[in-house]
This record gives structure tokens, C-alpha cells and sequence, in this order.
């Protein structure tokens, strides 16, 4: 990694501005990009700003040395350039199929790196590359950083410049007189924003006297809070917003795409008083400008040393039994941010030795390589059309090397278009794709972009010359070493004598196999969610008619002193927000609950008494929550203020089972009980981490299925532990409003404002589109399988569309002596379609297992019979059998036309 | 005295706007922020070295700067015989323009 402009762009300014004078003008070059970014330029644009003034300069100076240039001038000639695009004119369709498949298999070959080297950049700031964040890693207990450790080294590491803490977190901001809307925030020392180094578009950044306590609280706006919520106001400057009820002076705006370090658009001063313990105080996190001169390593050296000296100060702290094999990681800002490995993402280990990046790189080069064997094929096919003419070139005494040189320029020109519309489509799906990644991720760091940059475009250059050359490099070695002046002589065959090998056939026959054991596998997914979508719809429930929204007080966790008091708190605000919410006249019901049917649930062994035991999942719920979804208690009870009467702290209520009451729903009745009457049974959950069982409780009523998580097929088994007010911690609500629930939302805001100012409400819009986490990873996995499918199907088809477009030029000839003579257009269609019907047929064949495998893998259920299999595999065959169709078409509509006349003429 | 072109008397004003601090990048940047138009870094090297040829400013290599990468900057200042060359354009543009500038005023708002 390296600072902008980058190391691949920094070194291509230094091979093109050359002379005495390039020092000077490559300082210019440099920190006019570093100035462009400090005024807000995106780095995408400083880049491209950069390149236009190293090529302007370079040709200024007019000592530029390309070495493309006379490359150029030795090899190909703009002759061929010009024949090669005449060329690609004069066989549309051939010219459209190569290119697809180049334009796919190019982009692809490239994706990997594109996308690791995205999630690894450094932030677009001055010395970005500088920036290091400092976590703990290994160890049980998941130990955090906190103000102890960041005074620590603040003291102790000299190869830090600086080092900045942050907290991430979500407040209410209110402008004055309206209504408060939570907001992404971070709460930082005023040196992250110097480490930085990103200018406020208006006012000023947070300043170290803004940490001190007594300094008057102060704020700075991200651009796009500043537009949405104060309509671009520059007047912003001065006024007062309230943030979490608390007013702070703005101060500051920053400039626009800012988002440190996620997304969050609100800055305000971090104050938190020094910790005396490790382990002490709210989690931050910690990170840092290096030193000028000083590396990651060596940091890394002094981090781990400056440990020890701290294990030595606290031994019982960081001793081997509570954090064994504790260590302090120097990450770059987007490993940390991600929790990704210490070497980004293209350390995430792959299988075995092989990391995720090489993995994907090989597959991706793989596919890049099958559309290269494609293209090579049909250049194959066009080249042998042109016998006469290469033929009279080498009479006329043109070398080999021309002559290869030539067909090598064509597969050029036709790599460099496809790269434009590779990289064009890359560009315009970039941002696309990033939305597709935000859900599943929770947030990619502000800085992170997946357009085309510089680098991107010389990768794309170097992956377009490498097809050229393997797609061309055979087929232009092969016909020019043929007997070219052989091909003068009266009756000498087509196609130079060159069969298709059978390497090609194979190929489009692993090909098509690939392409249907992948249909088999997008089925299985597909009807899978689609089984899991329709299961978790809830038939009897309106969700439509719910607005689900979360509840939260914010802050960081608390520690045990003023955990009580936070909860008496919290106890007291959800309290008096769920009687005013029942009082509305609109409410028909609420809900309140650690999660709502369909979201995530979590999972745990439960133990019947005398009976089996099995996995279920659980919820902690306030009384009123099934009423809330008309769900009737079809045997016992449902909970009430007996359940609720022992006080105890809620993340271990269920653990040690002080509430001793359980409600199951009809689904566990039937799967553990076998549909016996559960009231008054007693169940357990069973810990395999100290394999002690849990207490026992018991089950006063059972209730019908809500349909707890989307993910899981419908019947899941669950288990609801009542839960008072407070003790649910963020608490989830899904208020029945009837049809448009949304509009509901600042009337309920109004509510929590009045009950508490800082209390976020946070709506996820309508119960009914609410997905758990995991949903959007299934799609994204979908959609990208879809896309591989499409990949593999395009590259199938364009194979078998060589294959035929070669069979037809080499028979061109016989085709037309057997017409002559006669034959039925039928025996011609069927002479020449018959390779591709068997080459399609022995790669579905082939294909079938591998899917059917995939395919009884994913469906471990009874409805996943062979019948079931056949019936939906279907339709992907018979879509790979219409591309091999299409593939065909063109082809052979060619070999009927052939003229007999001309045909036979040639050969005499 | 050999004339300036267009370009050239801009960037020599800038050299003067600029006195002791004007290189590659600051020129640059006052012409661009001037002017409201963007100009290519190749451009400016360009006419500054054909007038630091004709002896019109003389350069001097300054001190490594952060954020150059390590590399000094080139400072510039305009010499006598530069500053009679500018000074004799901008005399020549102000005497045709004179007594006109009102109409080409009128007649360029005419236009928009």
C-alpha cells in the first residue's frame, strides 16, 4: 500500500517525465494531488487529475521515452491495426461473440484483486498509508482497548506521530425546535481529525481544547446530515443542535463523501476519564499516524515489547489463564474497522494453504483463460476463411513474423474494445455492487471504491495483451506455419489441412458440464430460499399492517457501577414510552421483544425432562406479545406479572433461569412430545461450554407458531422467557398501526421524545420487510452465483459457437460439392450440427451428477426426490440447450448458403 | 523585444503575483484560481521554460518540501527583460483596447 498517488502510479510518472528538469516537475505532480485532496477532491478524481498532468507533462517536456512506442514501431504496423478493425467489421456476429466473451472474461480475470485492493486502501488523506490502528487479538474474552491503553502508548510508542481514539455510536440529533432523529456519530479526539487531515468544508474541525472537561460541547456535521436535516445551510455554523438531548454548538461541516471512519455523519469531542486498570472503561478504538520513516513491522516490534513491559505492571490482568497468547496487532484502518485478518483481505485464508485471494484469482483466471481458448477458436475459424490471402501475402514475400504479427493485432484490437466495455460496465456497476455489499457487511469504510482507477485500467491493459496472445498465439502460429504457398495450388483443401483438435471439443465440453453442475447448484439455492421466503410470510399475521422499530438508549456498555442505575433507567423509559404508545388511539397493539418473528434468532440444546432434547430457539418477551399478534395460548397460560416477580439482571435470566417460567410454541409440542400436552413439564438448557446443565423450568403454556426466524424452514421449535421492562437492552418493538405503518414513525418519535430525549428510535420500516442478517448474504451469494452461471452459460455458448463457425469454413467446400450433387439441406444441417449436439449433450451428461449432488446436498428434505430434481433442473437445461441453439443458428444458416458455384470454382 | 504569447503573460503574471513562492504548483494553482479555467502542469513547464530560454525569468532549485516526496521545487522570478516584455504587452493591449472596452462590454452582454 502506499500513499496517493500510489506506488503503480508514482512509478509510471517517473518512466514518462524524464530530463533535468523531472525532479521538480514530479514534486509539483505530487503535491498538487496531495493539495487536491486536502480540498476535498475524491481520490478517484486527484488520481485521474494526476495521470492527465504526468502525460502532459511528460509530452511538455519532450523528453518523453515510451517504451510503447517503439515496440509499436518494431512490431505491428498501424496497416494492421486498421485491417485488424476491418476485419472485426466484416464478421459482425463473430466479432460480437468474441467480444462478449472477452468483455466478461477480462473484468472477471481481474475482479479478485480489484476488489481485495478496494477493501485494502488506505484512506484518501495526506500520508494515509501512515495510518495504523492498534487492537488486541487472540485471548479469550475478547479483550478491548480502552483510555488505559491508549494513554499507555500515547506515552510509550515513539513510532507513532500521533494516536487518536474513537468510539462509534448512535445519537439523536435535534436542530432547534425539531424533532430528534438518531444519526450515526463517533466520538473523537480532536487529534484523529489532524491525523486526517481532511479540511471542514465549513467552520473548523474538533480542537484539542474541545476535549477538556468544562469545554462547552461542540459538534461537526457530516455533509450529507448538513443537507438532509439543515438543507445546506451554511448559517449552520454557531447554532445549537442537541445531541442526545445535550446541546452542542456546530462548529464545523465536513466536505462531502467525508464519513469517518464508516459512515457516520456527526463528530463530537471524545471525554472519557482515564482508566487506572486494563480492562477498565468503555471499548475504543485506537489508531494512529506512523512516524515519518518508520514502518509497520517496526511498530509492530515496539508494540509487542511495550506489552510486555504492561503485562509485567498488571500480571493478573494478562496473565496466560485469563488471555492466553494475548497480542497487540498493528493493522491498517480498513483490517480493523472490518475485523479482518492483520494483513486485510488478502490474508483471509482460503483452504488449506491457499488464501481466499489466490483462490478466487485462480478460478477467476480460469474463466478468463476458457474465453481466451474461445476466442482463439474463432479467430481460428476466420483466419482459415482467409487461406488465399495470407497465401498471396507470402508469395509476394511477407515474413512469418508479419504475418503472425498481423492476425496477433487483430485479437489487439479486439482485447482493447473488450476492455472498454469491461471497464465501462465496471464503472457504471461499481457503486451497485458496493449497495449490494453495504447490508451484509454493516458499513464499508467511507474511503472504499470499486471504480475504475489508473491501476484498474493498466491491470485491464496488461489482462487484454495477455488474451491477445493466448487467444491468438496458437491459431496465428498454426495457420501461418502451415504450407501457405501449397494453398496456390489448383485443388489444395481449405483451412490449411487443420482439424479441430480434440482439445477444443473437450473444452466446450467441460464447458457446458460446468455450466449445468452450476444451474443444478443456483436451483438448489433458489428453491431453497424460496421455500425458506414463503415459510417465514407468517400466512395469518398482517405484518404489513407492524412498523418494527428498535429501541436503545445510547452509550457504550456500562461496567457493573452504573449498570443498576442505567437499567433502573431504562426500566423506567420503556415503561412509560409502551403505556403512552397503548394509549394512542392508533395502536391496536405492541409488541416488545429481544427480536421479532423473522429476524435472527439464537439457537441452544434443550433438555425435556425424561424426555429427548433437541436444538430451539429463543426469545425473551414482555407479557403482551402474543396478544399483540392475535396469537392465541392454545394450552395453559400466558405470561403475566407472576412471571415477572423475581428482579433479576437480564442477560443472565435465562442462563440461571431465575425466571423459572417457559412458554413453548405449538412446533415444540409436536417435535419434542411427539404432540403430548407440554404444560407443567420441565425443560433445561444444556452448555457445552462447561457442560453444566442449566436450571430447570417450567412450561406454563404453549402457543401457535409465529415463525421466528426467516431463515429456518417453518416449525422450528421455540422457547419464550418473559422479560420485564428494562431488562431487554436494545428492545425491539413491532407496532400494529394497521396499513401504512411508516407513517407512524414521527408520531412515535414525538412520543420517545417526550419520554426521554436521548432515547433513539430506530425503524426498520414494516414488519413484513424485515430480513434477518443472513438474508442478504443468501441473496448476494444468489446473485453472484447467478452471474457465474451466466458467465459459464455465455462461455459454453461462444465455445460451441467456434466449434460450428470453424466446422462450417473448413467444410465450406464439401458443403458446397454436396450440394451440387444434390443434397438435402436437412443432410447438411445435420452433417454440421451433429458435433455440436454431441458435444452439448455429453457436457450435460456429465454436468447432470455434479448437480444432481449439489442439488440432494442443499434439499436435505423429503420433498427433494429425483422427480423433484428433474423437474427443476428442467429449465436450465433447456436454457443451455436454447444457447447451443442460438450458438448454432448463425453457423449453419451460413453452410446453406453456400453457393455450389463458388464453392467448386475455388476447389478447381 | 520578442512578443509573449497569450499564455505566457499570464504565467508571467502569476510569477509576479506569486514573488518568492512561485513554482510548478502554486503558479498552477493562482491561475487556475484567477481565472476560473483549469490548466495542464504540461502547459505551464512548457512556457516556462521557453521564457526562463529567452531569459525572461530566471529559476533557482529550493529546499525539499513534505508531501514532494522528496523532491525540491523549481522557484521562478521574473527578470528585468521579462518584466519589460509583460509590461510592453500589457501597454499594447491597453492602448488598442482603449476607448473600446465599454462597447466589447455591451456587445458580449449583447450576445449572452
Amino acid at each position: 500500500m502506499s500513499a496517493p498517488p500510489g506506488r503503480l502510479l508514482r512509478r509510471l510518472a517517473s518512466l514518462l517525465v524524464r530530463g533535468p528538469d523531472a525532479p521538480y516537475v514530479l514534486g509539483d505532480l505530487e503535491e498538487g494531488m496531495r493539495r487536491d485532496l486536502a480540498r476535498g477532491m475524491s481520490v478517484r478524481r486527484a488520481r485521474i487529475r494526476y495521470l492527465v498532468n504526468v502525460l502532459a507533462s511528460a509530452v511538455s517536456l519532450a523528453r518523453v521515452r515510451l517504451p510503447v512506442r517503439r515496440l509499436l514501431l518494431a512490431g505491428p504496423s498501424w496497416i494492421d491495426v486498421k485491417l485488424g478493425w476491418r476485419m472485426l467489421r466484416k464478421n459482425p456476429v463473430l466479432t460480437g461473440v468474441a467480444l462478449m466473451s472477452l468483455a466478461i472474461g477480462i473484468p472477471v480475470g481481474m475482479a479478485p484483486v480489484h476488489v481485495m485492493d478496494a477493501f485494502d486502501a488506505p484512506p484518501p488523506v495526506e500520508d494515509g498509508d501512515r495510518l495504523m490502528g492498534l487492537r488486541y487479538r487472540g485471548g479469550r474474552g475478547g479483550l478491548a482497548t480502552t483510555s488505559y491503553e491508549l494513554d499507555a502508548w500515547r506515552n510509550g510508542l515513539g513510532s507513532f506521530e500521533t494516536l487518536s481514539a474513537m468510539r462509534r455510536v448512535e445519537y439523536n440529533l435535534e436542530a432547534e425546535g425539531g424533532v430528534g432523529a438518531p444519526v450515526a456519530a463517533a466520538e473523537v479526539t480532536a487529534s484523529a481529525f489532524a491525523a486526517l487531515s481532511t479540511r471542514p468544508r465549513l467552520g473548523r474541525p474538533i480542537q484539542a481544547a474541545d476535549e477538556r472537561a468544562g469545554a462547552p460541547p461542540v459538534a461537526v456535521l457530516g455533509y450529507d446530515v448538513w443537507r438532509s436535516r439543515f438543507q445546506a445551510d451554511p448559517g449552520v455554523i454557531g447554532s445549537t443542535v442537541r445531541v442526545s438531548g445535550i446541546p452542542h454548538t456546530v462548529v464545523g461541516v465536513m466536505p462531502e463523501g467525508f464519513r469517518f471512519p464508516v459512515w457516520e455523519g456527526l463528530w463530537i469531542p471524545l471525554r472519557d476519564e482515564l482508566a487506572s486498570e486494563p480492562g477498565q472503561g468503555v471499548p475504543l478504538q485506537v489508531f494512529g499516524s506512523l512516524a515519518e520513516g518508520v514502518s509497520a513491522a517496526t511498530a509492530q516490534a515496539e508494540v509487542t515489547a511495550a506489552l510486555s513491559g504492561m503485562s509485567d505492571h498488571h500480571p493478573g490482568f494478562y496473565s496466560p489463564e485469563s488471555y492466553n497468547r494475548v497480542r497487540v496487532e498493528v493493522v491498517s484502518l480498513s483490517a480493523m474497522w472490518l475485523g479482518l485478518p492483520k494483513g486485510g483481505m488478502r490474508a483471509v485464508p482460503g483452504i488449506g494453504p491457499f488464501s481466499a485471494l489466490f483462490l478466487f484469482q485462480a478460478v477467476a483466471l480460469v474463466l478468463l483463460v476458457v474465453a481466451c481458448v474461445n476466442v482463439g477458436l474463432l479467430i481460428f475459424a476466420r483466419t482459415a476463411t482467409r487461406s488465399a490471402e495470407l497465401s498471396v501475402r507470402t508469395a509476394l514475400g511477407a515474413s512469418r513474423l508479419r504475418l503472425v504479427a498481423q492476425v496477433a493485432t487483430e485479437a489487439l484490437v479486439l482485447a482493447l474494445i473488450a476492455t472498454g466495455a469491461g471497464l465501462m460496465a465496471v464503472e457504471l456497476l461499481s457503486d451497485r455492487i458496493l449497495g449490494a455489499l453495504t447490508p451484509s457487511w454493516g458499513g464499508l469504510p467511507w474511503w472504499m471504491d470499486l471504480g475504475v482507477d489508473p491501476t484498474t485500467v493498466g491491470r485491464a491493459l496488461a489482462l487484454a495483451g495477455f488474451s491477445a496472445v493466448a487467444a491468438a498465439g496458437f491459431p496465428a502460429l498454426r495457420v501461418t506455419g502451415a504450407d501457405l504457398r501449397g494453398n496456390l495450388r489448383p485443388g489444395a483443401a481449405d483451412g490449411f489441412g487443420i482439424r479441430v483438435g480434440r482439445l477444443w471439443g473437450a473444452l466446450i465440453v467441460a464447458d457446458v458440464a460446468l455450466a449445468v453442475a452450476a444451474v443444478g447448484l443456483t436451483i438448489g439455492i433458489g428453491t431453497r430460499m424460496a421455500e425458506v421466503a414463503s415459510a417465514g410470510e407468517m400466512d395469518d399475521i398482517p405484518a404489513e399492517e407492524y412498523l418494527a422499530v428498535r429501541l436503545e438508549l445510547p452509550g457504550a456498555a456500562p461496567d457493573s457501577a452504573t449498570a443498576l442505575e442505567r437499567r433502573a433507567r431504562l426500566a423506567d423509559v420503556q415503561h412509560r414510552l409502551l403505556r403512552r404508545l397503548r394509549a394512542e388511539p392508533r395502536v391496536r397493539g405492541v409488541a416488545a421483544a429481544e427480536r421479532l418473528p423473522r429476524m435472527d434468532h439464537e439457537g441452544r440444546r434443550v433438555e425435556v425432562e425424561e424426555g429427548p432434547d433437541s436444538v430451539v430457539e429463543f426469545v425473551q418477551v414482555h407479557p403482551g406479545f402474543f396478544d399483540a399478534f392475535d396469537r392465541p395460548i392454545l394450552a395453559g397460560r400466558g405470561f403475566d406479572t407472576r412471571d415477572l416477580a423475581q428482579e433479576t439482571a437480564a442477560p443472565d435470566a435465562i442462563h440461571r433461569g431465575v425466571r423459572s417460567s417457559v412458554i413453548v410454541n405449538a412446533s415444540f409440542a409436536r417435535e419434542l412430545l411427539g404432540g403430548r400436552n407440554p404444560v407443567g413439564r420441565r425443560i433445561r438448557y444444556v452448555f457445552s461450554l462447561d457442560g453444566e446443565p442449566g436450571p430447570w423450568m417450567e412450561i406454563v403454556g404453549v402457543v401457535g407458531d409465529l415463525g421466528t426466524d426467516l431463515m429456518r424452514q417453518d416449525g422450528s421449535a421455540n422457547v419464550y422467557h418473559a422479560a420485564a421492562p428494562g431488562e431487554i437492552d436494545p428492545l425491539w418493538l413491532a407496532v400494529h398501526v394497521g396499513p401504512n405503518p411508516a407513517s407512524f414513525t414521527p408520531q412515535l418519535r414525538d412520543l420517545a421524545a417526550r419520554v426521554d430525549p436521548e432515547l433513539l428510535v430506530v425503524p426498520a420500516g414494516r414488519l413484513s420487510d424485515v430480513y434477518p442478517e443472513g438474508w442478504y448474504l443468501m441473496t448476494g451469494l444468489l446473485v453472484a452465483w447467478m452471474l457465474f452461471v451466466g458467465v459459464l452459460l455465455a462461455l459454453a455458448a461462444s465455445g460451441v459457437y467456434a466449434i460450428m463457425a470453424f466446422a462450417v469454413a473448413q467444410r465450406t467446400r464439401e458443403i458446397g460439392i454436396r450440394t451440387a450433387l444434390g443434397a438435402r439441406r436437412g443432410d447438411i444441417v445435420a452433417t454440421i450440427g451433429r458435433r455440436a449436439a454431441f458435444q452439448l449433450g455429453l457436457g450435460a451428461v456429465l454436468g447432470m451428477p455434479v448437480a444432481g449432488w449439489i442439488y440432494f446436498q442443499l434439499r436435505d428434505d423429503p420433498a427433494a426426490t429425483l422427480e423433484a430434481f428433474a423437474v427443476a433442473m428442467l429449465p436450465g437445461l433447456a436454457l443451455i440447450a436454447l444457447v447451443g441453439l442460438l450458438a448454432c443458428t448463425v453457423p449453419l444458416r451460413r453452410a446453406l448458403r453456400i453457393a455450389p458455384d463458388e464453392a467448386i470454382r475455388g476447389a478447381v | 523585444m520578442d512578443s509573449l504569447g497569450s499564455f505566457e503573460q499570464l504565467v508571467l503574471f502569476a510569477v509576479l503575483q506569486l514573488s518568492d513562492d512561485a513554482y510548478g504548483v502554486t503558479i498552477r494553482e493562482t491561475l487556475e484560481a484567477r481565472t476560473g479555467r483549469a490548466f495542464s502542469s504540461g502547459a505551464i513547464y512548457t512556457a516556462l521554460a521557453r521564457l526562463e530560454e529567452r531569459g525572461l525569468v530566471r529559476s533557482r532549485v529550493g529546499e525539499p518540501t513534505p508531501g514532494r516526496a522528496g523532491r525540491p521545487p523549481k522557484y521562478y522570478r521574473v527578470q528585468p527583460e521579462g518584466a519589460r516584455a509583460l509590461l510592453a504587452a500589457y501597454e499594447d493591449l491597453q492602448s488598442v483596447a482603449g476607448g473600446v472596452v465599454s462597447e466589447l462590454t455591451a456587445l458580449a452582454e449583447a450576445g449572452s
